[in-house]
């Protein structure tokens, strides 16, 4: 289907992409813009600037963002070095395990920093640093590994060979081929820390980024003509960096595509096994604190989850919401798996256009904006759709759907048009070839965009905490309702919700490892 | 006098023996070939005495001094790869200078510095015939432009002595005879001390005055 010379082709292929189209027009684009129309006028668009709080979010975000940036960068290039020159059994399991924080949801890694730091530094810029370099760590990895075990070992023997010592050959040869895929990963746990919200509702204390900022104006304060200029602002920024990111053809979080240069080095083993071992620590960490309290082991937690409690504002129904968790997260994928596919289709066939960037908006919206803007948005009839049960799970699908034509589209693009015309060649007609050669081919990328959507839909808290009630919560808002509370129990049975989240989530990934020998084109 | 000289040097790659107590010297200022077919480990024996691999046994001495434990970057002996091994990030002047601007010592680095380099670049693109090329990146070059620029690359730091990986595979067969006139010629002007590594008869007889057979 991607090989569109005729008219008749092109025209069907167009199609692919509305889907797509109307769904980020309808759930990202118009509301936040129709919030903006709707509550922001020049008083609010020039006097939220001087707002208390305002000035000091945006001096939060900044540093925030520049000093978790620096440090998963640091942090990341020895694990990423490691598993670029590794080749030992086990590389594919330190691969996935240094990958799993990533997919995690952000209230998962505040509960688990919540459960590890100590107290002095539990909340506040350390606690967001470190939780943002446990989180983002993984984007390093993915971005640089992959390039750097393309790097000729014989390249830098060359440099050592015309008398540069380690570091010099380190710095002249290695690091400039490293650049753009450095530049990528800076790029993206930059624009991932700075629109932070979940971590930051956790582990920020009393300081809070611009999208935390945003849920604080709207729900706390009242002051929604406040966050939607706050939220807009952040969109046209974000917007703007992503198409200028987008337009410099950047390498992205790549999915698989290590070449064969690998060499085994006795370093690399010692610094894949502390990668593993440190990315472990937080997972060990949640899972201690939901079964023990004050230096005793105790069972109170999950048997508040696991029974009918009576104890007052702390009933949860476990069951109940991890079955709307799981229903969410299926719809989801079932909604931006298809879509993804056909967007990629069409942009295999379209290679880069316009709309290609429109698709990623979704990436650079506020999940917060994108939330309230809903609410605002469709809140009368015929389009009063605030109640809607299926609300949450389009919702979730449309956060999902970059990442899914990120995942499918750069293998679908690889595929060779040879073979294609050679399907055509043989009497297929253009639905057939895209059915018996595209699909085929990208069917490993599919699983692990099914798989990435399940977590994404699982994880998803920003706009979630806008669109549910109290009788239809997620996991992970039951996770911040708890913790957010005072008491043992209550924390012990937020971080036991945390736990199960963190096993769904893992189920689900378990298709994304498992599909890594998906087909690629040398 | 002996300028490059290998005493009782033994080679193993993946645990099996390759080279076994070799014996040889060159001649300073001339050209030996190391003849043998694929396999035989012509090419790890060169990234031995380049220093990149370490011998399993034996020493290896340039200029009568004893080099065998010199790192790499500080044994002033210049390996010219049979895949050539540019910089791709780099100008074809640049990867000509590269080994000026980072050579070991400081002092080195600092004789090097401004026009002297840019002099030295030039006089070696001319004498490899690439003098108008030196802005070009390397992704554009030809095969055998990318060889002649590897050849002033490895050149250009005038080491003690020049180790040439097959420096003439893989060209159609009038750009082979060309280069290795060319060759022969920069080798004698230059008086460098070369060893090369071909598997080709008639090519180790036109470039070198000594041969060395392996296997």
């Amino acid at each position: 289907m991607p090989s569109s010379a005729d008219p008749a082709t092109a025209g069907r292929v167009r199609l692919f992409a509305v889907p797509g189209l109307v769904m980020v027009l309808a759930l990202v684009i118009v509301p936040v813009f129709a919030l903006a129309s709707r509550t922001i006028d020049s008083a609010s668009l020039f006097g939220v600037w001087s707002r208390p709080g305002i000035v000091d979010a945006i001096r939060f975000t900044v540093a925030e963002t520049i000093l978790s940036t620096l440090v998963t960068v640091v942090l990341g290039l020895a694990p990423a070095w490691a598993l670029s020159h590794h080749s030992m059994p086990g590389h594919r399991f330190a691969l996935a395990v240094t990958t799993v924080p990533f997919m995690l949801p952000t209230v998962v890694v505040g509960a688990a920093f919540l459960g590890l730091l100590p107290g002095s530094v539990e909340r506040g810029l350390v606690a967001v640093v470190v939780a943002h370099a446990y989180f983002n760590v993984a984007v390093v990895i993915r971005t640089v590994a992959p390039v750097w075990a393309t790097i000729d070992p014989m390249l830098v023997a060359a440099a050592r060979n015309l008398g540069a010592s380690r570091s010099r050959a380190f710095v002249s040869v290695t690091l400039p081929l490293l650049k753009p895929a450095l530049l990528s990963a800076v790029a993206i746990v930059g624009f991932m820390c700075a629109t932070s919200y979940g971590v930051v509702r956790m582990l920020g204390g009393g300081d809070a980024t611009l999208e935390v900022e945003v849920y604080r104006r709207a729900v706390l304060f009242g002051d929604i003509a406040g966050a939607s200029t706050l939220a807009v602002a952040q969109l046209v920024v974000a917007a703007i960096c992503l198409f200028v990111w987008v337009g410099k053809d950047r390498v992205v979080f790549t999915e698989s595509g290590h070449r064969s240069r690998r060499r085994d080095h006795p370093a690399a083993r010692v610094v894949a096994v502390i990668a593993t071992l440190i990315t472990a620590v937080p997972i060990v960490a949640l899972v201690l604190s939901s079964i023990r309290s004050r230096g005793h082991w105790t069972l109170a937690g999950w048997r508040l989850l696991t029974s009918d409690s009576d104890v007052p504002g702390l009933r949860v129904d476990l069951p109940d919401v991890l079955f709307r968790s799981l229903s969410f997260a299926a719809i989801a994928a079932a909604i931006a798996v298809p879509i993804g596919i056909a967007t990629s289709t069409f942009a295999a066939a379209a290679r880069r256009t316009i709309l290609d960037r429109v698709l990623l908006l979704p990436l650079g919206a506020s999940a917060v904006a994108v939330g309230l803007g809903i609410v605002i948005t469709y809140d009368s009839a015929p389009f009063d759709f605030r109640s809607s049960w299926w609300l949450p799970p389009v919702v979730h699908a449309v956060v999902a759907l970059p990442f899914v034509i990120r995942v499918i589209q750069p293998v679908q693009s690889r595929i060779p048009e040879h073979l294609r015309s050679a399907a055509a060649t043989l009497g297929a007609s253009p639905l057939r070839v895209w059915a018996t050669v595209d699909v085929p081919l990208i069917s490993g990328a599919i699983r692990t965009a099914v798989g990435l959507s399940l977590a994404i839909s699982l994880g998803e808290f920003g706009a979630t905490s806008f669109l549910t009630r109290n009788d239809s919560d997620t996991l992970p808002i039951t996770v911040e309702q708890l913790l957010g509370r005072s008491g043992d129990l209550a924390r012990l049975a937020g971080h036991g919700v945390a736990v199960v989240l963190l096993l769904v989530t893992l189920v689900a990934l378990a298709f994304t490892t498992r599909s890594r020998r998906s087909w690629s084109a040398s | 006098m002996i300028g490059l000289e290998l005493d009782a040097v033994s080679v193993a790659h993946d645990e099996r023996t390759l080279i076994h107590h070799l014996s040889f010297g060159v001649e300073r200022g001339s050209t030996t070939a190391l003849l043998g077919p694929s396999g035989v480990g012509k090419s790890s024996l060169l990234r031995v005495i380049a220093g990149i691999d370490r011998p399993t046994s034996g020493r290896i001495l340039l200029d009568g001094a004893d080099v065998t434990d010199a790192p790499v970057h500080r044994r002033r002996i210049g390996l010219v790869f049979q895949d050539n091994q540019l910089f791709p990030h780099l100008s074809v002047a640049d990867n000509v200078a590269y080994g000026l601007r980072n050579a070991a010592t400081r002092e080195a680095r600092r004789s090097w510095r401004g026009a002297r380099t840019r002099e030295r670049v030039h006089e070696l693109l001319s004498i490899v015939g690439l003098a108008d090329r030196g802005d070009d990146p390397v992704g554009i070059l030809s095969g055998g432009e990318a060889k002649r620029v590897a050849l002033a690359r490895g050149l250009a730091p005038t080491p003690g002595a020049l180790l040439l990986d097959e420096p003439l595979t893989g060209l159609d067969r009038a750009l082979h005879d060309r280069l290795m006139e060319d060759l022969a010629s920069i080798l004698r002007t230059t008086g460098t001390t070369a060893l090369i590594v071909t598997h080709d008869e008639s090519e180790a007889r036109f470039l070198a005055s000594a041969t060395v057979r392996l296997g």
